[in-house]
């Protein structure tokens, strides 16, 4: 892809509704979290931000497997927004990392362990990488 | 630092531009490839460590910095890329960039959150 004025502004663009995207689903998981217990209530906020992560994360890896996959995403232009920005911005690594460093001090989450966080990054990892490549052969 | 007054249009406009410019970043820095896609690896490190080095960011602020840092890291590209790399019989390099992109920004988190504490002292 060649560093074009046009493809870092789609990079920039995709980027800002991908993250939008992100923050609105983030914004809706938050929603879900009634109990008013400060103790329960962390724990809701530790278990509703892995499972946005995990719908974030698989389906933007599932996009990126279509859009790098299909004919009609195969240009400069259409990669930027779609590729790097849109997929790119709506899946995060940071958000996945920050959750373990807050969970890893609190080992009664889901009262299974520290090393339970470790398994459900691992899953994601592994299930992004899958999910990646069914989409890539989904389309082809 | 005090908090940053915003509406809730202000909000939204200052999360997306965050993640329009984190986006941008990570498509300069996808330009390093090596042996591995370095430039991406180095992408979701820098965000882990910013995330971690101003973790004592009021909310608003804090919000703002993660729009920037979930813009410049990136869950999708790191699949793809690791798919692509075993899809090629490289194999090895798939598992490396598997285990560094797990390690790197888990450290990097730490590390921030650390410096964080130790300048604040």
């Amino acid at each position: 892809m060649r560093l074009t004025t046009k493809v870092i502004s789609l990079s920039f663009l995709g980027g800002a509704v991908g993250t939008w995207l992100r923050w609105f689903i983030a914004e809706g998981f938050d929603d879900l979290i009634i109990n008013t217990n400060e103790s329960a209530r962390s724990e809701q906020v530790l278990t509703s931000t892995i499972v946005m992560l995990f719908v974030v994360n698989l389906t933007g890896a599932a996009a990126l497997g279509f859009f790098n996959s299909s004919r009609f995403f195969q240009t400069d232009s259409r990669q930027a927004f779609f590729g790097v920005g849109l997929a790119g911005g709506y899946t995060t690594m940071s958000g996945v990392a920050l959750w373990l460093l807050v969970t890893s001090g609190n080992a009664s989450l889901f009262g299974l362990g520290a090393w339970f966080n470790f398994a459900l990054v691992l899953a994601m990892f592994i299930g992004g990488i899958l999910v990646y490549r069914l989409a890539t052969k989904w389309v082809r | 630092m005090g908090s940053l007054a915003l509406s809730p249009l202000g909000w939204a406009i200052a999360i997306t531009v965050a993640g329009g410019l984190g986006a941008v970043l990570r498509l300069l820095l996808s330009r390093w490839h090596g042996g591995l896609p370095w430039g991406i690896l180095a992408a979701n490190s820098i965000a882990s460590l910013l995330l971690g080095l101003f973790l004592n960011l009021d909310h608003s602020q804090f919000l703002v910095l993660s729009a920037l840092a979930g813009g410049l890291s990136t869950f999708s590209t790191f699949a793809g890329q690791t798919s692509t790399l075993w899809s090629a019989g490289q194999r090895l390099r798939a598992a490396v960039n598997f285990v560094l992109n797990f390690g790197l920004p888990y450290t990097g988190v730490i590390f921030g959150a650390v410096l964080s504490v130790t300048l604040l002292k």
